[in-house]
């Protein structure tokens, strides 16, 4: 404690130091939430209750808070070098029970801004705007309360997500960390009439209270030892302990500061879906499509990689967290993409994809790379979200249908050309296809693993689920959107009106046991089924997907843009806490940690594979591992004399090459369908016993503890009973007691006198 | 602040009920409503010249001589703790009168009246200085509880009523033996050179905080267990608890509001005010052991609401898994966990109450509240589902909303109270508790997210589900005007001590500190520098809260 | 002998009355006879006012008693006396207003009856001025004598005079108990004066096994008084049989002399002889702390299990007489203050039981059941229904009192109840408090159920008859009175109550042994300067 003092003085004018925000960088976050309550408001004026205007006013709130973030940029960029810039709103928790270091606990509303938030809100309100005027149309049918109802959801989600990522301290962040969840929770339980939703709600929310619960321990074990939760004090103080790192003192870490990392990738786990937490994630796919999007996949998940790179300085002073945060991250991506290979419910698909690339910004954080990771979130966000829209748009028209085996060829139809391109786009990057956004920030992180002492094996696990990637995601395009023109409807098609009703479920899987059913069904030719026209998107979804398979593509952009930085979002990573820790002049904060692996800044230059720098052998590495991946896709899912190559062979929507290889490989396709068993095993294992136990308290209070209390009500009742005998009401059985007690009485004094 | 702005925040209330006694039966509720009302405008207007400056003092002491044979006073004073927890008393009178207007159809008169006494009472209890004083108000919250429980209940109401009376009887007599144990102590074993006050028969509880103090760490061990009896019945502590679903699920709406809101709020009132300065070194010695039956409180009961069918029954498990938080919070002794505590009784009240006023409005309508017959009332009720389902995320502790903060800063303060590893740490203050306690209780986040999901799942969301020949009453099926207006001054308080407790903290941190302090520095062996250590300086020898 | 006569004017007045009661009781004349009640009344108000202003004899065991317990009794005799009337004679009383029979002198037995109850009253007032073994004697047997004849008269039923007879068998057992108790104790120590044996006492340092033996029999024939056990068997039997006014009596008097009895015959051992200079002989203590454990909780278990109100007043009795030995447990205590003072805790206690227990009592007077031919007491629990709606001034009179009896805060119950925990913690009588404590809760469990049938039950009929004697309503509606307005005046009696147990110095003690020795004339300036260094607590 005394030796630590100094430090907090000396901090001032450190890199941490922090300047004065403008203040109107606290709208950023407060648009939405007044977008929020103007919706909440909405909802009770009956007149303007059935209109567009929650949407529009979502709308317009997002797109204000972003051009705010832009102007922020533009304005504060040059700042951000030397430090965040603060903007505090109010007071929220100040409380102080001492004078001392420590004694003061410090969380208010404050908006911290610098390289690595202001990354995160831009693309969180940019695609928030887009995804809203998405919405905007998508959830048309459901105008109304539910209209209300969701726009209001999704304001406070984007606010939640903005104090999550600007929040200058470890409790704000708590606060939006939580915030996010509660709009999850709201939004996968849109449609609360279909149990299922409900259900994945719920599993939704408590996965990540278990993670939030690590979160808040620590949080509580930063303030336990730093005395402080705030960033700008909070990392000053880490320095010493990473000046003892880089002298090679180890041992003068407290262990109490490494477990703090710990407690914090517990929760980055939870929001992230990472093991052993992820099985909400596809769960949670019961929400609208455009939740799906934006939360799901393009921004909430990825609070976890912001917690671990914004609390770098944290894990780098620790032995065990990187490590664990790398191997749950390659093993989450390889599992993740194992059971999205065998999936039929295409945004099931997309959802274990995010998963698996999820596990792939994990692994890279603990590659040292936040820059990668920040860099594959950033081109995530995009490529996830415009899949998620075609998909959405897909289900949108064809009233609920998501089963890949019930619909092929869409790209073809009529007016559902640029879902096609889009899906493309997005499914290109998601492969890691080369010069695709996807294909730089991918690289950025296997390259890594390779430079990273001991961490190849993990490399070559990741590699391999390149593959997989590219192989699932193009099985998908393959399957829906080119080869002949076949669909069946959902089960959402009304004789009167081919939009899902506003009462009934819209959204959701396909029906019940699909995915399950190791007899695909027969889907129906387009015009066998006269009542069911499929339902091309409009202007709102076209725009959208547009802009954003344009977006996607130009992600790849900031690859090029200071170069010497690591590219765009390597300069903003690094300028911000994530590479606040440094060990020496001018190096790169990302590689700033090397030493942890005690290498020399040298030595790590020199790391090679297959007998070059793995920066540039992974160009090819990575692109000829996603051709293949592709090729087999083509191969095995692709419609017949797919672009002239002739590898492709499916001439109907159900069945596929593939089919005919399965059986093979034994019940390892079966497993893999059922995501192996995961969800059975966490149920057998830990819910059920759970519930069990509860039953059996519940029995013990009514029985054992009420039992004892009214045993203590039932005992004098009992002695009376007893005494009653005595009162017989005969006149020389009371003498004869009373002469007993008498005796009894001299009985006692003459033991006590004698 | 006079006494006598005080004494007449319990009188009003009394008034009104004398009043509502006399009065035709017709004019019960708006006697009762003006007198709730009446009473919030003399509490504001006595509030003018409240002492901001100094939250910790008792400010508004004073009084008079009751039975100076028995050295018994009517004496009052507050300090910001007591001021806070007779805010929420004040605020939830109003809002069950309200609340009860179509509940109570039948003997309206001896209703309002009750609840009007009960309001007297349970002010007395927070405004009490003398000891006896506070025990009275403390015991007769037990007839008015007992008779709204007796009349106005459902089916099982009297078995309910008596064991609820019995069992906190019982306990608060064992208290009182104890308490007057420190009394005798001060009287009889102190020299009244010690400060002033010792070596005389009195009931002050500053000066027997004093004395308590004083005491041989043995004998505060006896006294300690002896309160802990009788407040840890009223808060309820496992394993004391098994009165509470009974009552609630018995009680009429205002009166589990009352319960859960006030009543609870009793027990733990009295641990901070007695347990923690009078008995400081038994405390730390066997903190531990509290923490413990406060941590099995908040799983053990989590985990069994989960298997309740009652939406009720739920909710008033849930109390006894919340308050646990309250209680670790109290005994880690420090800054941020009895600042916690604080916040925790206010909060509570508000999000439970809440609940219970949520819950009687759909009994009102269904005659049911058991989740097997309700559901999906969603689509039938939206407001009440949104209200709902808000007041389940502020009990869940959702940040932004007001349970989060205290929940919060409970946790933290038995997480930096550590017995032994980390003592180093900046923020770590000196205490019996530590990580692992802070890790175990905390589980009841998760715990407390399962079972108010589970139950908002059921009775919220899913198919529409209604009991067969529902809702003949009067009532629309969402909720009307008037109950809106019950459930919003809640809602608008919870999401503003959600998002600014400053000014409560504000208030609340000098005094709370003020009391570590006193703890740590009553321990055998305990050295000024020990307490120097600790944060405030003490600069007189003042018991926590005393002195005007 | 002269000089005690002033201390017993209190007696001698209402011995007058008495005489008068009973010549006018048998007069032809109905107003007269009438007035009789009004007479005994009276009688008993002036004893009271003049019992006010006698001081007791300087260095008298408690000299302080007499100006504290006069009045007292007599105020409780008068709310006894306004519940009594139309105990007897109604039946023949009629008759003789409607012409059907003549007067008969032999017929009725007003005048036995309140002449008895006068009797009773100055064996009682006699106790507390006691300071010589056979003294008490005959004023315990004065106080008990003529109740056993009021209980056997007090209805025209058979179950009266069955409870007559046991009460008088059991009750001359115990007489004869105590009677054998104070022979022995004489015999160790060869005086009959209280102070004097207490002199003997104090000279031999310790107490002999036969003084021992001597208190101890004298005191469980004593208990037979306050019904404690091991003497309890009789009580639920004779109050049920007895009429309601004649329980509420039995409830007070014998109990207040036998707790004044034990309360003297103790100050002969003092509470400076046992462990730690502050408390009784330890064979005086433990059997008495036995007693008392026993006795409230056997009251309070058996109070459970009964559905005749009668009968849960009758085992709360011998609860509350187990509580009250706490305080004679406790003792004077080592310092000033009613808090302290366990004698002062019981006194003041009894007054307050007194009152309390009149109004408890009177519920049961008022109500006569609807379907009986002759007038009979409405003693079933169930007959409690309803009654606040009903009968509200008797509802509300029984719904205050039982939380009074219960002690719940703030009643006169509750006030009375804090001394006797106090003095009890003081005395280092922790586990004996906390029992007593628990007690309480056993006991609020039946008081609750009194209180909570009129005020929340409804009634399942209609409800019962008013008695057509409205002074018992008004005696029950002045107790429950007492027992809420507790705040007006209760100071007062608790400082009494405390003067009233003060001890007598050492040097009144010395002067009162020389008074009592050989030359039994003392000079006025001795017993002046004793009276000087009187501690004024």
């Amino acid at each position: 404690m005394t030796g630590l003092t100094p430090v907090i003085l000396a901090s001032t004018g450190s890199p941490a130091a922090t300047h004065q925000g403008a203040w109107w960088m606290a709208l950023i976050p407060f648009l939405p939430l007044l977008s929020c309550v103007l919706c909440g408001l909405v909802a009770c004026v009956r007149p303007i209750r059935s209109t567009k205007l929650p949407a529009w006013i979502t709308v317009v709130s997002l797109g204000v808070s972003f051009a705010l973030m832009l102007a922020t940029y533009g304005q504060q960029r040059e700042g951000w070098a030397s430090g965040a810039s603060v903007t505090t709103a109010w007071e929220w928790i100040h409380l102080s029970w001492g004078h001392e270091p420590g004694q003061t606990l410090i969380a208010n509303f404050g908006f911290y801004m610098d390289g690595l938030s202001g990354l995160w809100m831009l693309f969180v309100t940019g695609l928030g705007t887009l995804i809203a005027l998405y919405a905007s149309e998508y959830m048309a049918h459901d105008k109304g309360l539910g209209y209300c109802r969701f726009f209001a959801a999704f304001s406070l989600f984007v606010f939640s997500m903005a104090c999550l990522v600007m929040g200058d301290n470890l409790i704000l962040l708590y606060l939006g960390w939580e915030g996010v969840g509660l709009c999850s929770y709201l939004l996968i339980g849109y449609f609360y009439k279909k149990p299922s939703a409900v259900a994945a709600a719920k599993k939704a929310f408590i996965m990540n209270r278990i993670g939030d619960l690590g979160l808040a321990l620590g949080v509580m074990l930063t303030f336990f030892h730093f005395g402080t939760v705030q960033y700008a004090e909070l990392f000053p103080l880490v320095q010493p302990h990473i000046d003892s790192l880089k002298a090679g003192r180890v041992e003068d870490i407290p262990l109490l500061v490494q477990a703090i990392p710990v407690l914090l990738m517990i929760g980055a786990f939870g929001k992230s879906a990472q093991l052993p937490l992820y099985v909400w994630l596809p769960d949670a796919m019961e929400g609208p499509t455009p939740v799906s999007a934006l939360i799901h996949a393009a921004t909430m998940v990825t609070a976890g990689v912001y917690l671990i790179a914004r609390t770098m300085p944290l894990f780098l002073v620790s032995e065990w967290a990187l490590p664990v945060v790398a191997w749950v991250g390659a093993l989450t991506a390889l599992l993740a993409a194992t059971i999205g290979m065998a999936q039929f419910d295409i945004k099931r698909i997309m959802a274990y994809s995010t998963v698996s690339q999820l596990g792939y910004m994990f692994a890279g954080l603990a590659f040292l790379s936040s820059t990668g990771a920040a860099f594959h979130v950033f081109t995530h966000a995009f490529f996830k979200a415009t899949l998620f829209l075609c998909c959405g748009a897909v289900m949108h028209g064809f009233a609920g249908q998501l089963d890949l085996r019930r619909l092929s060829g869409v790209m073809f139809m009529r007016g559902w050309l640029i879902v096609g391109v889009a899906m493309l786009v997005g499914c290109l990057n998601l492969s890691g296809f080369p010069f695709t956004a996807g294909f730089f920030s991918k690289d950025m992180i296997l390259a890594e693993a390779f430079v990273t002492p001991g961490y190849q094996l993990l490399g070559w696990i990741l590699i391999l689920t390149a593959g997989l990637t590219a192989y699932y995601t193009f099985r998908v395009f393959f399957r829906v959107f080119v080869g002949p023109r076949l669909f069946e409807p959902g089960d959402e098609v009304h004789a009167d009106d081919d939009h899902g009703h506003a009462d009934h479920a819209h959204d959701g899987h396909a029906p019940a046991g699909d995915g399950h059913s190791a007899e695909p069904p027969t889907p129906q030719p387009h015009d066998a089924d006269h009542s069911f026209h499929p339902h091309p998107p409009g202007w709102a979804i076209n725009t959208v997907l547009a802009l954003l398979a344009v977006l996607s593509l130009a992600a790849a952009g900031a690859y090029f843009i200071e170069q010497d930085r690591h590219g765009w979002v390597g300069s903003m990573v690094h300028d911000s806490t994530a590479a606040q820790v440094s060990i020496g002049e001018g190096e790169h904060a990302v590689h700033a940690a090397a030493f942890r692996h005690d290498l020399t800044h040298e030595e790590h230059a020199h790391a090679t594979l297959l007998g070059m720098n793995p920066h540039d052998v992974m160009y090819f590495v990575s692109a000829i591992v996603g051709v293949i991946g592709i090729l087999i896709a083509a191969a095995l899912h692709g419609p017949k004399g797919i672009g002239g190559l002739m590898i492709g062979s499916r001439t109907e929507a159900a069945r596929s090459r593939a089919d005919e290889l399965l059986p093979r490989l034994g019940p390892i396709p079966r497993w893999a369908q059922h995501k192996w068993f995961v969800d059975e095993f966490y149920e057998f294992l830990i819910r059920r016993p759970l519930y069990v136990a509860s039953c059996i308290f519940h029995l013990i209070d009514a029985l054992l503890v009420d039992g004892l209390v009214n045993l203590f009500g039932w005992l004098p009742r009992r002695m009376g009973k007893s005494a009653r005998r005595a009162q017989s009401g005969v006149l020389h059985q009371y003498a004869g007691q009373m002469a007993g007690g008498l005796v009894i009485v001299l009985f006692i004094v003459l033991l006590l006198t004698a | 602040m006079s006494p006598i702005a005080l004494l007449s925040l319990m009188f009003v209330p009394a008034a009104s009920a004398v009043a509502v006694a006399a009065a035709p039966a017709k004019l019960a509720r708006h006697i009762a409503l003006v007198g709730t009302l009446f009473a919030i405008v003399v509490g504001l207007v006595a509030l003018g010249d409240y002492d901001w400056s100094r939250p910790g003092a008792m400010q508004a002491s004073g009084g008079f001589e009751w039975l100076p044979e028995l050295g018994l006073r009517l004496s009052v004073g507050i300090d910001s703790i007591a001021l806070l927890l007779i805010g929420l008393t004040l605020l939830l009178g109003p809002i069950c009168v309200v609340a009860s207007r179509t509940a109570i159809t039948e003997r309206v008169k001896t209703y309002y009246a009750w609840l009007l006494v009960l309001q007297a009472a349970m002010t007395g209890v927070f405004a009490a200085r003398d000891l006896v004083l506070f025990y009275i108000c403390f015991e007769f919250t037990l007839i008015p509880m007992f008779i709204l429980i007796s009349l106005y209940g459902s089916t099982n109401r009297k078995h309910a009523a008596t064991k609820f009376f019995l069992y906190t009887f019982t306990g608060s007599i064992i208290a009182l033996a104890g308490l007057l144990y420190v009394v005798w102590f001060n009287a009889t074993k102190l020299l009244p050179t010690a400060f002033a006050g010792a070596g005389t028969w009195t009931l002050d509880i500053g000066v027997l905080t004093h004395a308590g103090a004083s005491m041989s760490l043995s004998e505060q061990s006896w006294v300690l267990a002896a309160m802990m009896l009788g407040f840890g019945v009223k808060v309820p502590l496992f394993p004391v608890h098994t009165w509470l679903p009974l009552a609630h699920t018995e009680a009429p709406t205002a009166g589990s509001v009352i319960l859960a809101g006030v009543l609870l709020k009793l027990g733990t009132y009295g641990i901070y005010r007695f347990v923690l300065p009078m008995t400081p070194a038994a405390l730390v010695e066997h903190a531990h052991l509290i923490a413990v039956l406060a941590i099995i409180g908040i799983i053990y009961a989590g985990l069994i609401c989960w298997v309740q069918r009652d939406v009720k029954k739920l909710v008033a498990y849930s109390s006894v898994s919340h308050l646990g938080f309250c209680v670790l919070g109290l005994v880690a002794v420090n800054g941020p966990g009895l600042s916690g505590s604080v916040l925790y009784m206010i909060n509570h009240g508000l999000s439970t109450g809440a609940l219970f006023l949520l819950i009687g409005m759909v009994y009102e309508r269904y005659h049911t509240r058991d989740m097997d017959e309700l559901g999906g009332l969603a689509s039938k009720m939206p407001i009440w589902s949104t209200f709902m389902v808000f007041f389940v995320m502020a009990s869940v502790g959702l940040p932004g909303l007001n349970g989060f903060v205290s929940e919060f800063l409970c946790l933290l303060g038995a997480f930096q109270s550590p017995s032994g590893l980390g003592r180093e740490g900046l923020g770590a203050t000196p205490g019996t508790l530590g990580p692992w306690f802070a890790g175990f209780a905390g589980t009841g986040m998760i715990v407390a997210a399962i079972y108010l999901l589970y139950m908002t799942g059921r009775v919220v969301f899913g198919q529409l589900k209604e009991p067969r020949g529902h809702h003949a009453g009067p009532l629309p099926t969402d909720l009307t005007v008037r109950e809106i207006a019950v459930l919003s001054p809640i809602a608008v308080l919870c999401v503003l001590l959600g998002l600014y407790p400053k000014p409560v903290l504000d208030v609340v941190a000098e005094p709370v500190a003020a009391q570590a302090q006193w703890v740590w520095d009553h321990q055998p062996g305990a050295t000024p520098a020990h307490a120097e250590s600790h944060g405030v300086a003490a600069p007189n020898d003042e018991p926590p809260g005393e002195g005007e | 002998m002269k000089e005690k006569l002033p201390i017993l004017l209190p007696e001698i007045i209402l011995f007058g009355f008495t005489c008068a009661v009973m010549v006018l009781g048998v007069s032809k004349t109905l107003r007269i006879r009438q007035a009789t009640a009004s007479i005994a009344g009276f009688g008993l108000l002036i004893a009271g006012i003049v019992g006010s202003m006698t001081q007791g004899e300087v260095g008298a065991p408690l000299p302080g008693l007499i100006p504290f317990a006069k009045p007292a009794i007599a105020a409780v005799g008068l709310l006894v006396l306004l519940l009594m009337s139309g105990s007897v004679d109604r039946a023949i009383e009629g008759r003789i207003k409607s012409g059907a029979e003549a007067f008969d002198a032999i017929k009725t037995n007003r005048a036995e009856f309140y002449s008895f109850f006068l009797f009773s009253i100055t064996g009682l007032m006699l106790c507390t001025s006691a300071d010589d073994l056979i003294w008490l004697f005959l004023a315990l047997e004065l106080t008990s004598l003529p109740t056993y004849v009021m209980v056997t008269i007090s209805t025209r039923g058979t179950a009266s005079q069955e409870a007559g007879v046991k009460y008088f068998f059991l009750g001359a057992l115990g007489a004869a108990i105590f009677l054998y108790g104070f022979a022995l104790i004489y015999g160790s120590t060869g005086s009959t004066d209280l102070v004097a044996i207490r002199s003997a006492v104090d000279a031999a340092g310790a107490i002999n096994p036969m003084l021992a033996i001597g208190l101890l029999l004298a005191l469980v024939g004593v208990s037979f008084k306050i019904a404690a056990v091991p003497m309890h068997f009789y009580t639920a039997d004779v109050y049920q049989g007895a009429a309601a006014p004649v329980s509420a009596m039995l409830a007070f008097v014998p109990k207040a002399a036998g707790f004044f009895a034990i309360i003297l015959l103790l100050t002969t051992v003092g509470w400076t002889h046992g462990p730690g200079g502050h408390s009784l002989p330890e064979a005086v203590r433990a059997p008495l702390w036995v007693m008392a454990v026993l006795t409230m909780t056997v009251g309070n278990v058996l109070a459970l299990l009964q559905s005749s109100t009668k009968r849960v007043l009758a085992y709360s009795s011998i609860a509350h007489s187990g509580y009250m030995l706490v305080g004679v447990i406790a003792g004077p205590g080592s310092r000033p203050g009613l808090a302290h003072n366990g004698i002062g805790a019981v006194l003041f206690y009894l007054l307050a039981y007194g009152l309390m227990n009149v109004g408890a009592f009177a519920v049961v007077a008022s109500l006569e059941r609807r379907d009986a031919a002759e007038p009979t007491e409405a003693d079933d629990l169930d007959e409690l229904r309803g009654l606040c709606s009903t009968r509200p001034l008797v509802g509300w009179t029984m719904v205050l009192c039982s939380l009074s009896l219960l002690g719940f805060p703030p009643a006169l119950g509750f006030f009375a109840k804090v001394p006797l925990f106090t003095s009890g913690i003081g005395a280092g009588e922790l586990p004996l408090v906390i029992i007593l404590g628990l007690n309480s809760a056993i006991a609020a469990f039946y008081y609750l159920r009194l209180a909570a049938l009129p005020l929340l039950e409804k009634a399942d009929g209609p409800p019962p008859n008013l008695s057509p004697f409205v002074t018992r309503r008004i005696a029950g509606a002045i107790s429950a009175a007492c027992a809420v307005l507790v705040g007006i005046g209760a100071n007062t009696l608790l400082k009494n109550a405390r003067q009233a147990a003060a001890m007598p110095t050492e040097a009144a003690n010395r002067a009162r042994a020389l008074a009592a020795g050989p030359d039994r004339q003392v000079s006025d300036d001795q017993a002046s300067r004793a009276s000087i260094q009187m501690s004024p607590d």
